[in-house]
């Protein structure tokens, strides 16, 4: 695999919540054309992560170099959207930041099923296609980085196959890290799995270069 | 963590109020008019000068913190911050003593100085409350920003009651206008303003260190107890 | 520069949009205001004052009314970031807080002008005050004022959005601020209803020129800071 384009990348971060250290000294380097499962139990710290990374929680410690060309991708299971507005009010509003034109909204809203729902107020929406509109949302302007929270964790099936369709569609382009406790639905899509515990890296494909044994090594410490 | 902390200092501190006490209740004769109650001058004065100097550190601290997010710095803030009011209350109540025996009333309404340390002392007990009450993940920033916004409107509050119309202007003004011409007054004038700011800048000391051994402490307690 | 007021323009409309679709803060406002204009005047009444009294006392009343109302409403305000964090998908687009902030005090200040609007009518009716010769001159002071109020609850509701007890810090963090703005409202106000119109060079209009200044200029730099972890 061709390593010389990092677009993400996180080196010695530390974050403390008051006495609870979240992380200590994490680093991660993320590659164009990886898709990376980061894996852990409730409180591991992948969700700080993440928001770290993406730029919306700041590390105590620590270097953070994301590529925000031409924005970062980030579904976090907020969902990052207005409940009061509507599903294309919501689209619209990140399309205009971005410069986004309204066919490309058009096609991700068609892509990802959301079409039939399109005058709803997302509060009205059932939790799976919530889920597909903060989704929607994050593939908006073709993103570089994508970084996702528990996406699938709403989904159904269909919902699954059109996120691990979009990751796969574009992943020569851009990197994703992708933080599951849904191991068995994504990890066709994923070139590299990452594990933390309690705050540190303890296992990651890339040094270990078999993908089943972190697997199974994770599978056997969350038993 | 071991003390850097000579006990020295908060020796010489002690000695120091002891000593501004001794000069004023024994060795400044008894004020013409007021009697007695002036004597509360020397602690209201020097109080309100320790009050503006914590202010200023929480100005300061604040700003550094949103600069750099040196947990130092908040702590500092959150030092002076709780420092700043326990002076601020002083000034307060010395002040309607006083108030009460020259004007026969607690509390003037047209006295600028009064108005604005009452609304310094309401700025120092929300910071105290929102310190206390507020999201734990983000008091220190949201802390900091109430910081800066207290320190810039102060002035403003205080031009904004000097203009009032009926706004009488009661408040002596002794040290501008050259008074205390006794020597023993000014010796014990210029040792309670040491004294109390030493006492100030001691406390926010202490205070800080406290509240760095605290967070280690609860560091340590959270690490064993997993 | 071009594509900075194009995305102001933007959170505008979006803030205009959720008020009206929520309506959150127009409601608590217009409700807050009836009350407390009824238990004015039913209080002003009961104390049997002189007739001439009551002119003296109105600019004063109005403002308590006005402030009370304006800062305990602005607690629902910023509800609708909280419910699914919508200000993180802005700021992951490169919208800053800057623009957020400054989109916010816009749309609050013409929901605080429209409740001065509401007040100077109820606490007009209430303690029979004829103050249709006086709108011009109380309206410009509403905008002033209003501009003011805005610019400094919308950062400090963002303040006291996520802390426990928000209701009673929300207050005790912004009234003890805006004492200059209350002197200022008070004295134009007084102005106002003895002269018909606001002298713009009097100091009073300095004050809450100043403040707004002060108020704008910590809110532009500390929004971001406020609102993110």
């Amino acid at each position: 695999m061709n390593r010389s384009s990092t677009l993400v990348e996180v080196s010695g971060i530390v974050k403390a919540f008051g006495e609870h250290c979240a992380l200590n000294s994490v680093s991660l380097s993320v590659c164009q054309n990886e898709v990376v499962l980061l894996l852990g139990a409730n409180g591991a710290g992948k969700s700080t992560l993440l928001r770290i990374a993406a730029g919306l929680s700041r590390a105590d410690r620590g270097l953070v170099d994301v590529c925000r060309e031409p924005c970062v991708g980030f579904c976090s299971h907020h969902g990052s959207l207005y409940a009061k507005l509507t599903v294309r009010e919501n689209i619209a509003l990140t399309a205009r930041a971005l410069g986004v034109s309204p066919q490309e909204v058009q096609d991700a809203c068609s892509t990802w099923g959301i079409d039939k729902y399109c005058t709803k107020e997302v509060r009205e929406l059932s939790k799976g296609m919530y889920g597909r509109v903060a989704l929607a949302r994050t593939f908006l302007g073709s993103p570089r980085v994508v970084l996702l929270d528990e996406p699938s964790s709403n989904l159904d099936q269909e919902g699954v196959d059109i996120l691990c369709s979009k990751v796969s569609a574009g992943a020569t382009e851009r990197a994703v890290v992708i933080a599951t406790h849904d191991i068995s639905r994504l990890q066709d899509v994923a070139t590299r799995v990452v594990v933390l515990e309690r705050g540190v890296v303890v296992a990651d494909s890339l040094n270990n270069s078999d993908r089943g044994e972190v697997l199974a090594q994770f599978y056997g410490a969350s038993r | 963590m071991k003390s850097r902390f000579p006990i020295v200092i908060p020796l010489v501190v002690c000695l120091l109020v002891t000593w501004a006490q001794y000069m004023v209740f024994m060795v400044v004769p008894n004020e013409q008019i007021m009697g007695a109650v002036q004597r509360v001058f020397y602690f209201h004065v020097a109080s309100a000068m320790a009050c503006y100097a914590a202010f200023g550190a929480v100005l300061f601290a604040s700003i550094a913190f949103l600069a750099t997010r040196n947990t130092k710095a908040d702590m500092l803030s959150i030092a002076a911050g709780e420092v700043g009011f326990v002076f601020c209350t002083i000034t307060l109540v010395t002040g309607m003593i006083w108030g009460h025996s020259a004007w026969n009333t607690w509390f003037r309404w047209q006295e600028p100085r009064l108005v604005t340390f009452l609304v310094l002392w309401l700025i120092f007990l929300s910071f105290t409350v929102l310190r206390n009450f507020g999201d734990p993940k983000k008091t220190a920033v949201h802390g900091s920003v109430l910081g800066i916004l207290g320190a810039l409107s102060v002035p403003i509050v205080y031009v904004s009651i000097k203009f009032l119309p009926q706004s009488a202007r009661l408040h002596p003004e002794v040290v501008e206008r050259g008074g205390l011409r006794d020597p023993s007054y000014w010796q014990a004038f210029g040792l309670s303003v040491f004294a109390l700011l030493s006492l100030c800048a001691l406390l926010t000391w202490l205070r800080y260190r406290v509240g760095l051994l605290d967070a280690q402490v609860r560091v340590r307690l959270f690490e064993n107890k997993e | 520069m071009r594509r900075w007021v194009r995305v102001l323009a933007m959170l505008i409309a979006k803030e205009l949009r959720l008020e009206a679709r929520g309506k959150e803060l127009s409601v608590l406002l217009l409700c807050t205001s009836i009350i407390t204009s009824v238990l004015v005047g039913a209080g002003v009444s009961g104390a049997v004052l002189q007739p001439d009294v009551v002119p003296r006392l109105f600019p004063m009343l109005l403002w308590i009314v006005f402030l009370l109302s304006t800062t305990s409403a602005s607690v629902r305000g910023n509800e609708h970031e909280n419910e699914g964090r919508g200000y993180e998908g802005l700021l992951l687009c490169g919208v800053t807080g800057a623009q957020m902030y400054v989109a916010k005090v816009v749309v609050w200040a013409i929901i605080f002008a429209l409740n001065w609007v509401l007040l100077c009518s109820l606490l007009g009716i209430a303690l029979d005050q004829n103050l249709i010769s006086v709108a011009g001159g109380l309206l410009v002071v509403g905008l002033l004022a209003s501009l003011v109020l805005a610019s400094l609850t919308v950062l400090t509701s963002a303040i006291a959005a996520s802390a426990a007890l928000r209701g009673a810090i929300l207050p005790l963090v912004t009234l003890p601020l805006l004492f200059p703005l209350f002197f200022a409202g008070i004295e134009l106000t007084t102005a106002v209803m003895i002269v018909g119109s606001v002298d713009l060079s009097s100091m009073w209009v300095g004050i809450m020129v100043v403040s707004f200044t002060l108020f704008g200029l910590v809110g532009i730099n500390t929004y971001h800071e406020v609102i993110s972890e």
